[in-house]
């Protein structure tokens, strides 16, 4: 089910003295099967924009259509929409709310009418996808669980509804290096797996660069670059203006080429970034100015 | 899908007119004093010039008013509700029948009563936003720890009382940008807020209800932290930085508040309620 947005506009608190436009003329396609990285410095749009993916803002200024379908258009079924598109929110403690994981995570399939062997089935499916034991966590209460756990719990809440497109905002967010290296696995396998649509949304590019094949960065409610992970991690300075880091890999790269080696700046993790290096000192000249 | 745009309770609107320049006792006091009046006050002519001197308050602070009504629109439906019950259920002595209809019937006294309380309630409400949006919560609670402070010999907790009152006002947008976001991240799971019937409603209520309670005890719970890491130990010997002193004009606020105070007061006296 591909996304299409176009000249989006959005303004929070329209008409009154608070108002702030979030949006500018935002226009936008994403297909089925991508992986995206949406990134951008807090405050540039990026959550606001992704909530026009799953119709939970429906567009005054401009148009999206999910699937074809325009979320404007009353006769479209926004119910059934929110199901295909998953959002899972930064902070889990908004959406568990039950007392057991595996009552919390039947939610969803719940509302979805499903029978009671297809929400138990749905349920051990989510949960093994998320790498939570079923037989230890399925009675587990809410409240026991670590800030990783609940993470993982709510994204099982949103996977149990089977969604074709799974929008992530700041999974990362507030893990140790170990859960996020975990959570980081659990959405490449869903990516590859079970071929879902996935755009993660973070304000940090460290973790996202290695994984998603498509970066969007985004300032002050602006689209600044939009295209494959290598390009857009290789323009560095446009980075930078924005005020985002990019991953210390192609940060010393782009030092190395200041310092007058002809190496590339698009790699994308250190065994890249070796190769590279080992390339250009095997070839006559490259290593001129080492010295 | 926002619930903070129409909020108006609780937030300040920076400025500097006169009237977020004032003293905040004189400010709280004020108010006090007209919603005092105002619970006396049962006649047309005296609500129109209430209300009249509330727009101008409005327009001395600059204060767009639309912004300013705004917050009065969540109050409507229930408003409503109450207007209509006065009217059916209300007889004051000699009043007359307008119709009658099944078991019910209405009567003019009911419908003026109805009307001049709902025209009071919105002008309770309007008044409090006005004090809200001119004055910080600073100053909210200088002003209102002074204004008790002589009661604290009575050993009235007016230091606390007036931190208690301040963090409540502080956290009114908090949570209702909290029950927004929680709301969302459930619409996300497939609750359709505001359709189906009665009963799907209220159910509709638990999955925002319970993770707001929670999340607002810990959130009650860190600042308990904040303020004893901050070594808070209640109010007794505590030195302000700001002083509050009163100005010229706060004396200017004091000679218009008395002049309408009396003008309402004859209006009240002499204009005989409407039943």
């Amino acid at each position: 089910m591909p996304i299409e947005i176009e000249n989006l506009n959005h303004t929070y608190k329209e008409g009154t003295p608070f108002a702030r436009q979030a949006l500018f003329n935002i226009s936008l396609r994403i297909d089925d099967g991508e992986f995206i990285g949406l990134i951008g410095p807090s405050q540039s749009g990026k959550s606001t924009l992704s909530q026009y993916f799953n119709a939970l803002f429906i567009p005054k200024s401009g148009r999206v259509f999910i699937d074809g379908k325009d979320t404007a258009d009353r006769k479209t079924d926004l119910v059934q929409i929110r199901f295909e598109v998953g959002y899972v929110f930064q902070n889990p403690e908004h959406q568990l709310f039950k007392t057991t994981v595996g009552e919390d995570i039947a939610f969803g399939p719940t509302r979805q009418k499903c029978s009671p062997e297809e929400i138990e089935e749905r349920i051990r499916e989510a949960m093994e996808l998320v790498g939570l034991d079923y037989e230890t966590f399925f009675e587990r209460d809410i409240f026991a669980l670590s800030g990783g756990q609940k993470k993982r719990a709510a994204i099982a809440g949103v996977l149990a509804c089977r969604p074709k497109v799974l929008i992530l905002d700041g999974i990362t967010a507030g893990l140790d290096p170990r859960g996020r290296k975990e959570i980081l696995n659990v959405v490449k396998k869903l990516h590859q797996e079970k071929k879902i649509t996935v755009i993660l949304i973070s304000h940090s590019m460290d973790d996202v660069a290695r994984l998603v094949d498509r970066i969007i960065t985004m300032d002050q409610g602006k689209i600044v670059d939009d295209g494959p992970t290598r390009k857009v991690l290789s323009r560095v300075d446009r980075l930078q203006q924005i005020g985002l880091e990019p991953p210390q890999v192609i940060e010393i790269m782009q030092q190395l080429r200041e310092k007058g080696f002809t190496v590339p700046t698009g790699v994308l993790n250190i065994k890249e970034a070796v190769s590279e290096i080992v390339k250009m000192l095997n070839t006559p000249g490259g290593e001129q100015s080492w010295n | 899908m926002e619930l903070t745009k129409n909020l108006t309770l609780g937030i300040y609107f920076p400025g500097d007119t006169t009237l977020h320049c004032l003293d905040p006792r004189t400010k709280i006091a004020g108010t006090t004093g007209l919603i005092t009046l105002l619970l006396f006050t049962n006649n047309y002519t005296a609500y129109t010039f209430f209300a009249a001197f509330a727009l101008a308050l409005i327009l001395a602070a600059k204060i767009p008013l639309g912004f300013a009504l705004r917050g009065l629109r969540p109050m409507l439906p229930f408003l409503a509700m109450m207007w209509l019950f006065q009217i059916f259920f209300q007889k004051p002595p000699g009043s007359e029948i307008i119709f009658s209809w099944w078991k019910l019937t209405a009567t003019d006294g009911g419908l003026h009563m109805g009307t001049l309380m709902s025209i009071r309630v919105l002008l309770l409400f309007l008044l409090t936003t006005i004090l809200t949006l001119t004055t910080s919560t600073v100053e909210l609670t200088d002003g209102t720890e002074a204004l008790l402070r002589p009661l604290q010999r009575l050993k009235v907790p007016a230091q606390e009382l007036a931190l208690t009152m301040v963090i409540a006002l502080r956290f009114v947008p908090t949570l209702a940008e909290e029950a927004e976001k929680i709301i969302k991240a459930q619409t996300a799971r497939g609750v359709d807020f505001g359709r189906g019937n009665f009963i799907q409603k209220i159910a509709q209520l638990f999955p925002v209800l319970l993770p707001l309670f929670i999340n607002a005890f810990r959130r009650a719970d860190e600042m308990i932290t904040a303020m004893e890491s901050r070594c808070y130990t209640g109010g007794t010997g505590r030195t302000k930085m700001k002083v509050l002193r009163m100005s010229k004009n706060d004396y200017y606020s004091w000679a218009v508040l008395l002049l309408f105070a009396l003008m309402q007061i004859i209006l009240i006296v002499k204009i005989a309620p409407p039943f």
